[in-house]
């Protein structure tokens, strides 16, 4: 599955950013904060090994 | 601005990740110099709001496709470089796929090995590969150079000697032959080993035991043996230099590496190679080399063989200031002259000579009409007078590709190419 995060401080923007991505198929994820964005995109690295194709 | 960490903080924590994540900049600022300063920081593409949704997922879907093609890229790379390289040696030329075929049918064996070949080409490495490809692979590898030690040393390193055996042995010391136990034992300069010694040595290899330097006791040798020399042990022999009976006891199989000069195909490879392996070892980014330095390296005679290159793209990664080499840094211009007509092939046999001076020259005039041919081989075929299957013949003889010489595309690439 091909995961993109969008991250932006205006919340109304990234959600409706994220669910338009999640109609053309894409998982994403909706962050305002960014450190949270970068523990999360850390901890999905570290996770999986690395990045697979499709992440974003 | 978000809490915490902005736009660029999160473009840089993309970059540091162990496979870097692309990242597409969104940005309110549809100026060049945002542009540019995101580009610049690693992000892969920009839009400018409003974002049309689109426009994003067609870009999204971009960026994706680069990275697989950058991670197929790198994947395929991989795969070329062991198609060159046999157990860290590098090289995929006629004669060194014959050395590989030879380390590969003897390692199985436990036959004693003598590598032959000038100084720098590897020998080492050769007697490694036998060891790791053999049953012993899991027991020590000893190396020992028999050169420039004295008969007393050289005999106390290989057979130990025991406590009070002589002045100064104030303890016992295991020699290397006790010590590599069932693993491999290389004797590099085998030619260079002290007469008393080579009795000794031919003793081991006869009755497989030795006893340490005042010791009493048989102690059985159960590792494999591996010989190097550059020298000529048969003319050592005639000369009384070296025991002939030694010499047919290491002489069981016999390996020749040959000179880089004889393997030029191999050069612009192992270049590449070095270039690499200094790049990670400096934390360079040099790109690559550009057709000048590879010229360089095609016209030089290398009587220092892979060692000399090695150092020389050591020395090119230090002192070169841009992301291309466009000269091989203090490579003697006089070995470079001499290496088509000078001294070098007057001391080879007549036919030797006559070769490597052909090769040379070959060489000299595509690189060099290469070169003046921006990489067209239809050029390049037409001013040499031959055909254009011959001239890619002939690039892929020397290992080289006709995009090397494609100064304008060079001038296009972008500033990181993947990875």
């Amino acid at each position: 599955m091909k995961k993109v995060m969008v991250i932006d401080d205006d919340e109304k923007a990234v959600l409706e950013i994220a669910s338009m991505l999640e109609g053309h198929g894409y998982t994403a994820a909706a962050f305002t904060s960014g450190i949270h964005a970068i523990k999360t995109l850390e901890a999905v690295h570290n996770d999986a090994g690395g990045r697979r194709h499709g992440d974003t | 601005m978000m809490p915490g960490v902005d736009g660029m903080g999160i473009l840089e924590s993309a970059q540091k990740q162990r496979r870097p994540v692309p990242v597409i900049v969104l940005t309110g600022h549809g100026d060049i110099d945002t542009a540019v300063g995101v580009m610049k920081a690693g992000a892969s593409d920009f839009l400018c709001k409003p974002i049309s949704i689109k426009e994003l997922v067609i870009r999204i879907k971009k960026v994706l496709e680069k990275a697989e093609l950058a991670d197929e890229v790198a994947s395929l790379r991989k795969k070329l470089e062991g198609l060159n390289s046999f157990h860290s040696i590098v090289g995929g030329s006629k004669k060194m796929v014959e050395v590989y075929e030879l380390v590969g049918a003897v390692a199985s064996t436990d036959a004693t090995v003598l590598v032959r070949g000038e100084t720098g080409t590897g020998k080492e490495l050769v007697a490694r590969a036998i060891h790791n490809s053999s049953g012993r692979k899991d027991d020590p590898f000893v190396a020992i150079s028999c050169t420039a030690m004295q008969a007393a040393l050289l005999e106390s390193e290989l057979f130990g000697h025991e406590k009070g055996s002589f002045t100064g042995a104030y303890a016992a010391k295991t020699g290397k032959f006790e010590s590599v136990a069932s693993g491999t034992i290389f004797l590099d300069e085998v030619g260079d080993m002290p007469p008393e010694i080579q009795v000794k040595l031919l003793r081991v290899l006869q009755e497989r035991e030795f006893e340490r330097v005042g010791g009493l006791k048989s102690i059985k040798l159960n590792a494999r043996v591996i010989a190097a020399t550059n020298r000529n042990l048969e003319k050592m022999v005639r000369e009384g230099r070296f025991r002939e009976d030694l010499y047919y006891r290491l002489n069981v199989v016999q390996i020749d590496l040959p000179p880089l000069r004889e393997r030029p195909e191999d050069i612009v490879a192992l270049a590449t190679h070095f270039l690499e392996h200094f790049n990670r070892h400096h934390e360079k980014i040099i790109e690559g080399f550009a057709p000048s330095a590879i010229e360089q390296l095609l016209e030089h005679y290398w009587p220092g063989n892979v060692r000399e290159l090695k150092n020389a793209v050591e020395r090119t990664v230090l002192t070169n200031p841009r992301r291309w080499v466009e000269r091989i840094s203090r490579l003697d211009a006089a070995r470079k002259q001499g290496s088509l007509f000078g001294d070098y092939p007057a001391k080879l046999p007549y036919l030797k000579a006559k070769e490597t001076v052909e090769q040379e020259l070959e060489k000299t005039y595509l690189v060099q009409y290469m070169k003046q041919e921006n990489g067209h081989i239809n050029k390049v075929a037409e001013l040499m007078g031959v055909s254009m299957r011959t001239v890619s013949r002939q690039l892929e003889k020397y290992g080289l590709d006709k995009f090397l010489f494609r100064d304008r595309q060079r001038e296009h690439l972008p500033e990181k190419l993947p990875t």
